[in-house]
Parts: C-alpha cells; structure tokens; sequence
C-alpha cells in the first residue's frame, strides 16, 4: 500500500528536534535501504524506522523521537500502519 | 515558569492595586473629612449663634436690674426700658433664624428655639407690667418692682440656662467633629505609609528578581549562541527561564544539533574523498570530534 505524502509527515515530526537534518537523513535512510520515495510502503516503514534509528543525532533522545514519528504517521495514516509497520 | 509578559503584568498589576487601595483610601477619608469639617465649622457657627443670644439674654437682664435701680427716676428709666426693649427685639430677631428657609439647625434644636421663645415672652409679658404699673405710679421703689417681676423673671431662666447648656453641646460636638477630622488623618498618615512600605518592599524585590529572571537566561542563550558562532557546537545548550526564552533556546538547539549533524556528513565525506584520492591529511573540526 502506497502512503503517499509519507516524507513530509517523517519530516515534519523530526524537523521538531534536528531541523534541516531531517531531509539530509531520510535521504540517508532511503539510500541505506535502495528505495526511492515514491517505492516507500506502509510494510516498509517499521525497517525504515530501525535505519532511521542510526542516522539521527546520538545526543538526543532517539527513541523517543522515533516514538513522535510513529505517532505523527499513525495519525496521518490512521491505525493501519501499527499494524503492518509491526509485521515489517 | 511564568513568562516574561505574564511577570510584567503581575508586576505591574500588583502597583496598580497599590495605587488604586491609595486613591480609594484618600479619596474616602478625604470625602469623610470634608464632610466632618463643614459639620465642625457648622457647630461653631451654631455655638457663636447662641453666645449672642445668651449675652442678648444677659443684657436684657442687666437692663432690667438698671430700670429697677432707677425705678424712682423716671429719665433713667425710661432709657433702661428703651435699652431692654431693643435687646428683646434682638433676640427675637435672632430666635426667628431658627426657622429660615435655609436654616442649618436641627429640630431638636428649632423645638428648644420655641421653648426659649415663649420663655421670652413670659418674661416680657411680666416686664412690661411691671413697667406701666411703675410707670404709673403702682409700684415704686426697686424692692416692689423687683418682687413683682420675679415670676416672669423665673421663666426666663429657662431661655438663660437652655441657651447655655445648648452653647456647650454646640461646643463639645465641634469638638468631637474636629477629633475625627484629626482621627482621618492620622489613619490617611497609617495607611499611607503602611501601602507605601508595602510598595517598597515588592518593588525591593521585584527590582532583584524580576531584571535577574528576565536578563539571567538571555544573556545565557547569548553566551551558547557566541560559542557556536565561534565553532563550539558539542555543549548542548541548557534551557533557563520563561517560554519566550525556553522556545528561542530550543530552536537555537536545533540549529546546534542540525549543524552539528552537518559537520558529521562533511568530515566523513571529505574522508571517503581522501581515502579515494590518497592519504591527504584532513581539517576535521576540533569541535565536532
């Protein structure tokens, strides 16, 4: 399942604590896994997540970030993706 | 924490109550006063009116002794009467201001007025006889005149004492009016000073805490800002103070952290370029390692 729109909400929930990292590290993330953004599906995005885990910044609190970004996604894309993004 | 506006206002809220408390306490202590000395000056008035009478009433006694005294001389006489006569046309005068349109006296005090008058006329009833009855002949001598009008001269008693006793309570009521009037100013005097001590002390410590509490953090998020501007961006910048600060000093962090991270990307890029090209030395930032 397509999710499309995904990056800006990724983004935007990890603009609140790295700010204009936040592009340079889903790029980064994209590039680790070889998938383009628009290739990006809901199953994908629980791995996603652990390769988002090691790019971002050690000094903040990376779980808790990806916890808001999780959050802004289910959200965005309702309950869905706690299902599927657990399968992933 | 409360924010730099919220401080202000309660600061400045906490003065305005002050000010407020002090106009209100001045103006209704000012109001009362005012008000208790027109009542003073009032008494007095009213005190000085009955002292005129009363020495009225004293003369027409005086004049009535005098026509006594001469009862036996007709020329004398006659001038202690025309004398007791004006004094009496005085005092009637002066007992009709009771009852004027713009009179200030109280009932209580237009009823003794009515008293005193008709004590008056008793007693000029009882001289007036007395008067044609020596006039004629009647009665001669001081003793017999003096024995005749000893009646009416009872009654006026009533006008010669009530009029004393009234001059009293006239007197001792602008008194008490005038120990209130002073009793307001010495609680305008308390109360002043006590609202000023307690102005002073909150701006006592307003003046330490509040420029320390707004300037403190400020000059701190200056101080992280300066150290990242000259490179030092791995001390993490510590958040102090109201939310006006609080959120400049997370976005101030974020900036660290994203150009922190940037820093990162460009060392090891620039290493990945070495390690390609050859063993060329690298210019990693001290700060970043």
């Amino acid at each position: 399942m397509d999710i499309i729109g995904w990056r800006n909400v990724v983004a935007g929930a990890l603009a609140e604590r790295v700010g204009i990292l936040s592009d340079i590290v889903i790029d980064e993330t994209l590039e680790e896994m070889g998938v383009s953004e628009e290739e990006m599906q809901i199953r994908m995005l629980g791995v996603f997540m652990k390769h988002l885990y090691t790019k971002l910044p050690e000094e903040i609190n990376r779980r808790q970030l990806l916890f808001e970004v999780r959050n802004s996604l289910m959200k965005e894309y309702n309950l869905l993706l706690a299902r599927n993004s657990q399968k992933g | 924490m409360l924010s730099v506006r919220s401080k202000l206002t309660i600061v400045f809220s906490i003065f305005f109550v002050v000010l407020i408390a002090q106009f209100a306490l001045v103006y209704y202590f000012s109001n009362t006063s005012a008000a208790l000395i027109s009542r003073t000056i009032q008494a007095h008035e009213q005190s000085n009116a009955l002292t005129r009478l009363a020495i009225e009433g004293q003369k027409l006694r005086r004049y009535e002794k005098e026509f006594f005294i001469y009862a036996d001389n007709p020329e004398r006489r006659a001038k202690y009467s025309s004398e007791w006569n004006d004094s009496y046309g005085k005092l009637k005068e002066g007992l009709a201001l009771f009852n004027t349109p713009r009179s200030t006296w109280s009932q209580s005090d237009k009823e003794k007025a009515q008293t005193w008058n008709k004590s008056l006329n008793a007693y000029a009833s009882g001289f007036n006889k007395v008067d044609v009855a020596v006039n004629n002949g009647f009665i001669n001598g001081t003793i017999a005149a003096n024995k005749a009008i000893q009646d009416a001269k009872n009654q006026f008693r009533v006008f010669l004492k009530g009029t004393a006793v009234e001059i009293n309570n006239k007197v001792n009521e602008a008194r008490d009016f005038s120990s209130q009037v002073e009793e307001n100013l010495a609680n305008i005097q308390k109360f002043l000073i006590a609202l000023s001590v307690v102005a002073l002390v909150i701006g006592g410590v307003l003046l330490l805490t509040i420029p320390r509490a707004i300037a403190g953090p400020i000059s701190e998020l200056t101080e992280s800002v300066v150290d990242i501007s000259k490179g030092n961006i791995s001390r993490p910048i510590t958040v102090r103070g109201g939310p006006e600060v609080k959120g400049l000093a997370e976005s101030v962090e974020r900036l660290r952290i994203a150009l922190k991270g940037l820093m990162l990307r460009m060392h090891k890029l620039q290493q990945e370029r070495n390690q390609g090209q050859g063993n060329i030395p690298s210019n990693k930032p001290k700060e970043v390692a």
